[in-house]
């Protein structure tokens, strides 16, 4: 039980290495000392209250300010990724057609263009990846917040 | 749920008073918490592990607490013996020096307040 207990308070600190050792440390101690004194891991687990429980006090003490967490960046870069990449693309397919074409023929003319990948497609691709991702990234997130 | 000016009234002297305890001699968590809790527990509420532990944590980063690690006799875990540094008794002697004002001037005030309601 006091394993379970501490494995699931450090589940919620987020805190500095060095810092969450410490907790969970004292942690420990709390439950060595109480046995010491006659206590029962029981009447200590329900003096602590939940690990959930536990951690916000710890957290409210050391004034912590949450970092953004993994989603919220994951978010952040695939919304950038798809945003730059559908830029780069409406950018490429808008000059398509040089001003100063001479002609503009109607049918396709037999000069085959050496060389030059056209890379549009990919940027289209990755501009979907990146949406995809901020979705799934925006899921994530809000399942964190409610959780 | 107790007002808010209330907690943090009450979280006012709690430093202060933990620094006092440790003045009286090296100690523990769980000793700290139970002298704590016997002595100020009725007006002060009760004192909670996920509140103190945090708190000596912070003063020991802030150079007023040391730090001794004594194997514990029970299961070989270790114990944190606190106890104050130069500085730490420094601050304590300036924190019970604003104290004795801050009461003076309450104490005036609500001294005022009194004669007039009489």
């Amino acid at each position: 039980m006091k394993e379970e207990y501490i494995r699931r308070v450090k589940g919620h600190l987020p805190l500095p290495r060095q810092q969450k050792r410490e907790v969970l440390r004292d942690l420990e101690e709390i439950f060595a000392s109480a046995g010491e004194h006659g206590e029962s891991e029981a009447q200590v687990l329900d003096r602590l209250g939940s690990p959930e429980e536990y951690a916000k006090e710890v957290l409210a003490q050391t004034g912590f300010a949450p970092r953004p967490g993994k989603a919220a960046l994951g978010l952040a870069l695939s919304a950038l990724v798809c945003g730059v990449c559908l830029a780069l693309f409406v950018w490429s397919q808008s000059g398509r057609l040089p001003e100063d074409a001479i002609g503009g023929a109607v049918g396709s003319t037999g000069i085959q263009v050496a060389g030059g990948v056209d890379l549009s497609p990919l940027l289209l691709v990755a501009a979907a990846v990146g949406l995809v991702g901020a979705v799934l990234f925006a899921f994530w997130l809000l399942r964190k917040r409610k959780g | 749920m107790e007002d808010r000016y209330v907690r943090q009234f009450k979280k006012g002297a709690l430093e202060m008073i933990l620094l006092c305890l440790i003045a009286q001699g090296e100690t523990y968590g769980y000793e700290l918490l139970t002298r704590l809790n016997l002595q100020g527990g009725s007006v002060l509420g009760y004192a909670r592990e996920g509140t103190i532990y945090p708190i000596l944590y912070r003063l020991q980063e802030q150079g007023l607490l040391q730090i001794r690690l004594a194997p514990s006799p029970a299961n070989g875990g270790m114990k944190k013996y606190y106890s104050l540094t130069e500085q730490g008794r420094e601050a304590l002697g300036e924190l019970t020096d604003f104290w004795e004002k801050y009461v003076r001037c309450v104490d005036g005030f609500l001294g005022q307040a009194k004669e007039e309601t009489v």
